[in-house]
């Protein structure tokens, strides 16, 4: 029976060293889905398949009971859930037979760090333009930017935790980069 | 030394913390508070370096950023900083500073001769003397001028501090934290705006740090410090003191540098950020820079003790240091008075005020009469002497209207001269976003205007030059700019009541004949006291055809340098106003750059260094390739292994071992690097077939074909192989370097050209982890690994793909060969690549199979003939140059590049073309990029007939072997060619790009 481990995730190898604050999350389902919007039924199998409504509004995250929705673009998403992603991608691929989708298990293809604390805005000033202040991104957003110069998906999870979605070959910089700049602020006694 | 200097009380330093710091060798105590500057003086140093191209003894003029003399070579060692200035360099324990542009001291500078040659080193000196011979200019000329008028000493070793950069968004953004800024600041903060406030020095306040007020029943000081108390209990408002605004951009975009340790002793920085440079972004600026005072530009207004009245206040009031103890202040307005009675009243003696208006009166007047001053109304300070020090002024009366004398020479000792020509508004940073500025005839300075950016002005650098006028603009730009970003202001609170005296009126007086005319006799009017130009410079720069202000800027050197002409702009344009009897508003100003001051590389880097300065890519078998011992090179921001080396082999050697293995055994390669795109959609296929330039409607699923990608222009940009999964779905490799450029290029033509096409594209780059086993042997070995797979070659053709289970892992393994061997790219999830990576090494060590890197890789795909893009090609290459007809579909209606085939340049017979090139001499390895001629013997500059693209020493054929591209190539087999290389010309057939198996006949093992 093929299998898909031993899985190493790609920044295992200095994520043991992280400062407080900054974890390497371990691997769970990620599915690129495109489709589009504006048919109904598209909306529905994916509902039927996920128990989620998808986003419409840019950069929000939809959470159902087993999958959260991430918006990418009008016509992609990124659905997240414990586990492996075959099963994800074979409801959705039954549930949108014969409709125009793309449905892609991208699971390997980024990994995902876990920024929180008290220093995790100061992080993400060091390594990112974009606005993280919290009256302008909250828990339920998401926006696709550069980390450490470096292609990025942030996703806030909690009032002061974020996912930061890096893909797999930047990660050991981006990974890095993020224990670096949490370095200034010392561990926490 | 004790401070001799320093008042008896007064000041807003700490006399409890003393601080001890050495100056040129020589101990000094300051206090806690003090700048350099202001502790120097507090000792009675006043000679603080030698001047640029005369060498004359120069002190301290201001007490900020406008100071042009008192430059410092600051700190030892590796953290050395050249040319930093006095005024704003905050005392610390153990600092050490020296003078810059002295030699071999400041007491004693040998070139100060120069000043005895002042005649003749005029504006234009170096570009009128040094231009002949030519041939001396670099070798001697550059080097000598370069030594003599040198500045500081950059260090030598690299920076060991740490620097960093952060990004900030606010609603309102105010520079400057004087009484304009501070009360923006709180008007913007009580709207619940997020806002920023900036201030360049250790504590807000700006002018009233150096002033004495009341503002509603309090004095200055405890003003500042409830609005201060105030603005730091708002969750989002940002203070930042020590920080200078330094640029500003497009957008509302500035730049700021906040030194965070800089005023800290050294046991104290370790480990710290030094410097931190914070990019805002803002929606709406409050620029609260406020003014800088001009000097009057007099006879010989340079020695060290003549200053800034203001600065004199500074000193006085903020530092509590007695920069003279005899005062002459030298004025054209009220406001400087102000100096005079500040000084008296801490101790000082002023015994005289020379103004050269004729009528003075008010408030500051009769205040300087009372404490009986004597005032010289009419006058002009028409020369000074002393050497290392001012000792005395000539002063004379002027007949009013007239720049004539119209008494005798009163000689004055003195040993201070407070000078005042009135204020300029800091405008720089206004000016640096485009807004448009305007001369104020009555108050005699460039005012903003209008405002390209969405900003509002308050305080000094609106024209409020009385607090009063400061603390109501202030608030309104500050509210005004909360309204403009949607925040509503709180109810304006009533205007405090202030205790000010009437700053009166000013009187222009842009230039003070001496004793003779201006440029006659040895006296000196300097105008840019840091470039050493002077008011006759201007004129001979007139008289020589430079009418223009920027010419002028550029012949003379006024307002280069380190400050930029803080304090000599205005009056160098106003001087040559006069000269060209032209209004001021038709001179115009120079052009204001950032930075506002100089700004440390360090800062600017940030982070970006070393390991840090670009992002590096790795694959997930990266750690295996460094273990064993891989050297790297970068591909795009990729670290492929460039090859394996083992122990005591050369370079040639690990590669002859590679490349043999591959053609005789087996290789292994970790090909991750490729970019991925899966390509979904029920058109998909029709979108392959315009997007490459071959035939893809009937590529059977399960297959493989290879095709070339063009721009519009015809010319190859990318290549790489697709696999049809299924009938509506493909996945296309790209080159490394090209994966996101060509996944963009995808996308543009589905979003703005073929929106009719159903495809969407995703990529999948990171999904998949290559591993590529190629040679007679990769077949054997992929059998132990994948067991129940099928693949003889009648079910496993060439240019196919099977899924399956290798290594116990899920995968998709390709069959495609970029080597010319049998070859299986097995595809994993990419985190399970190193596992695949190491069964496919245990698997085939029974086969000795070999890992090779990219150089290798080079090599066996040279040997097939097989091209690179961006190697190969170089963007103005079609696949008809490269000799790749064959993949030109002739048929298909369209596909991107088409038209460009038969367009006259591209159909030209002498384009550069793909050949191969085999050297005369087998040994012979041609550099890359070697220049090929047809004949080696013509005369110089020689017509070029091409290039060499790839060279190797090919192992598996004994000998060296390039790929050139070669004008009209094609049609040149078997004519020689040649390489004019340093001390040889290298001899070359031209052969066809196929050196090995022709036939194919490898590619089934």
């Amino acid at each position: 029976m093929a299998k898909n481990s031993p899985w190493i995730t790609p920044a295992a190898a200095i994520a043991r060293d992280f400062p407080a604050g900054l974890t390497e999350l371990s691997p769970r389902a990620q599915v690129n889905l495109r489709g589009i919007l504006d048919e109904s039924s598209f909306m529905t199998a994916v509902k039927t398949a996920t128990g989620i409504d998808l986003p419409i509004t840019p950069n929000k995250v939809a959470t159902g009971k087993d999958h959260k929705a991430l918006w990418l673009s009008p016509d992609e998403w990124l659905l997240i859930g414990e586990g492996e992603a075959d099963a994800l991608v074979h409801r959705l691929e039954n549930a949108l037979t014969g409709q125009h989708v793309a449905i892609n298990d991208v699971s390997a293809n980024r990994t995902i760090f876990e920024l929180s604390g008290p220093h995790g805005h100061h992080v993400l000033m060091k390594s990112s333009e974009f606005d993280f202040h919290p009256r302008v991104f909250a828990p339920g957003d998401c926006v696709q930017t550069l980390i450490a110069k470096s292609q990025a998906i942030v996703e806030q999870v909690g009032e002061d935790a974020f996912h930061i979605y890096v893909r797999s070959s930047f990660s050991r910089y981006v990974g890095a980069w993020l224990a670096e700049a949490l370095a200034e602020y010392g561990a926490p006694a | 030394m004790t401070q001799h200097f320093r008042a008896t009380s007064g000041g807003r330093i700490n006399r409890r913390k003393a601080i001890n710091f050495t100056f040129n060798g020589q101990s000094y105590i300051g206090y806690e508070g003090d700048t350099l500057a202001s502790a120097l003086l507090a000792n009675g140093v006043h000679l603080l370096g030698r001047s640029f191209k005369y060498h004359r003894p120069r002190g301290i003029v201001a007490a900020g950023a406008e100071e042009p003399n008192s430059m410092v070579q600051l700190g030892e060692g590796a953290t050395t900083e050249p040319n930093i200035r006095a005024t704003q360099i905050s005392l610390y324990e153990g600092l050490t500073a020296s003078s810059v542009n002295v030699w071999p001291n400041v007491e004693f500078d040998i070139s100060a001769i120069n000043g005895l040659f002042a005649k003749i080193m005029t504006a234009g000196f170096y570009n009128k003397t040094f231009m002949w011979p030519r041939s001396l200019w670099m070798k001697l000329y550059e080097p000598v001028i370069r030594r003599a008028a040198g500045w500081g000493r950059a260090p030598t070793t690299s920076d060991p501090d740490i620097y960093d950069h952060m990004h900030l968004h606010v609603e309102v953004m105010v520079v400057g934290g004087g009484p304009a800024g501070l009360m923006a600041a709180l008007a913007a903060g009580r709207s619940c705006a997020r806002v920023l406030l900036v201030d360049e020095q250790s504590e807000f306040g700006g002018s009233l740090l150096s002033t004495k007020r009341q503002i509603g029943g309090k004095d200055e000081t405890a003003w500042i410090a409830d609005m201060v108390a105030e603005l730091e209990a708002m969750p989002d408002v940002t203070l930042l003191r020590r920080s200078t605004t330094f640029g500003y951009y497009d957008h509302n975009y500035l730049c700021v540098l906040e030194q965070k340790t800089d005023h800290l002793p050294a046991a104290e920085r370790k480990g710290k950020v030094r410097q931190r440079v914070w990019h805002v972004r803002a929606g709406q600026v409050v620029l609260a820079t406020g003014a800088h005072e001009r000097p009057l530009v007099f006879a010989d207004n340079d020695r060290p003790g003549i200053m800034l009245a203001g600065a004199v206040q500074t000193y006085v009031n903020r530092y509590g240091v007695l920069p003279g103890k005899k005062m002459v202040l030298f004025t054209n307005n009220d406001a400087a008075y102000e100096a005079a009675i500040d000084l008296q009243a801490a101790g000082g003696d002023v015994v005289a005020i020379i103004d050269c208006r004729h009528e003075v009166s008010g408030e500051l007047v009769d205040a300087a009469r009372a404490l009986d001053i004597e005032i010289l109304a009419g006058y002009a300070i028409t020369g000074t002497s002393g050497g290392k020090r001012v000792e005395s002024v000539e002063v004379r009366k002027i007949q009013k209207g007239a720049k004539v004398y119209t008494s005798a020479a009163r000689s004055i000792d003195c040993d201070l001269v407070a000078m005042s020509g009135g204020w300029s508004p800091v405008v720089h940073l206004f000016s640096q976003s485009q807004g448009q500025l305007h001369y104020d005839e009555a108050k005699a300075c460039f005012l903003p205007g209008t405002p390209r950016q969405v900003q509002q002005v308050a305080g000094a650098l609106a024209g409020q030059f009385s607090l009063k006028d400061c603390l109501a603009g202030g608030y309104k730009a500050g509210a005004d700019a909360a309204r403009a970003t949607g925040f509503t202001p709180k109810r304006k609170p009533a205007a405090p009541e202030i205790d000010e005296p009437d700053a009166g009126e000013i009187e222009p007086f842009w230039v003070v004949p001496g004793s003779r005319p201006i440029g006659e006799g040895m006296a000196k009017h300097f105008v840019d006291l840091q470039n050493d130009t002077t008011a006759a410079d201007i004129e001979l720069a007139v008289r020589e055809g430079f009418e223009s202000v920027e010419h002028i800027k550029r012949y003379t050197l006024t307002g280069f340098g380190t400050d930029q002409g803080k304090t000599s702009n205005i009056n160098a344009l106003a001087i040559l106003s006069g000269i060209l009897e032209k209004p001021i508003p038709k001179i115009g100003t120079t052009t204001f750059r950032p930075p506002y001051t100089p700004v440390s590389y360090g800062a600017l880097a940030g982070r970006n260094l070393g390991d840090w300065s670009d992002p590096v890519r790795v694959t997930s078998i990266h750690d295996w390739h460094v273990n064993n011992g891989a050297l790297f090179e970068n591909v795009g921001q990729w670290k492929r292994p460039w090859y394996f080396p083992k122990a005591g082999e050369t370079m040639q050697e690990a590669l002859n071992r590679e490349c043999l293995a591959v053609r005789n055994g087996v290789g292994v390669l970790d090909a991750s690097t490729l970019g991925k795109i899966d390509i979904r959609g029920p058109d998909a296929a029709e979108f392959l077939n315009r997007i490459y330039t071959n035939a893809w409607l009937k590529l059977g699923v399960g297959r493989v074909r290879y095709g070339l990608m063009c721009h519009e222009d015809g010319m190859v940009f990318d290549d790489g192989t697709t696999a049809r999964l299924a009938d509506d779905r493909f996945l296309m490799t790209t080159t490394t370097g090209g994966a996101a450029g060509v996944l963009d290029w995808l996308e543009e033509y589905l979003q703005t050209e073929w929106t009719d096409l159903k495809v969407y594209c995703t990529s999948v780059t990171e999904q998949w982890a290559t591993v590529s086993i190629a040679g007679p042997k990769a077949g054997a070995v992929l059998k132990k690994l994948a067991p129940e797979m099928d693949i003889s070659h009648e079910n496993f053709p060439f240019l196919s793909f099977k899924e399956g289970t290798v290594a116990g892992l899920k995968a998709r393994v390709f069959r495609i060969s970029f080597t010319g061997e049998l070859t299986y790219e097995i595809n994993v999830p990419w985190t399970c690549g190193q596992a695949l990576w190491e069964a496919v090494m245990a698997a085939g060590a029974e086969f000795d199979i070999t890992p090779y890197g990219t150089e290798s890789m080079h090599i066996l795909r040279a040997e097939k003939g097989f091209i690179i893009v961006g190697q190969e090609t170089d963007g103005t290459t079609t696949p008809q140059d490269l000799g790749m007809d064959w993949i030109v579909s002739k048929v298909k209606p369209d596909f991107i590049g088409k038209r460009s085939f038969t367009r006259t340049d591209t159909a030209r017979k002498d384009r550069k073309q793909l050949v191969g090139l085999l050297t005369d001499k087998p040994d012979d390895v041609l550099p890359e990029g070697a220049q090929l001629v047809f004949d080696p013997h013509a005369p110089k500059p020689m017509p070029m007939a091409g290039h060499v693209t790839s060279s190797y020493y090919s192992a598996t054929l004994g000998r060296s072997i390039a790929l050139a591209l070669v004008k009209g190539g094609h049609d040149r087999k078997r004519q020689k060619i040649f390489a004019p290389l340093e001390g040889k010309t290298v001899t070359a057939e031209i052969v066809d790009p196929v050196f090995y198996d022709k036939e194919g006949e490898r590619l089934n093992g």
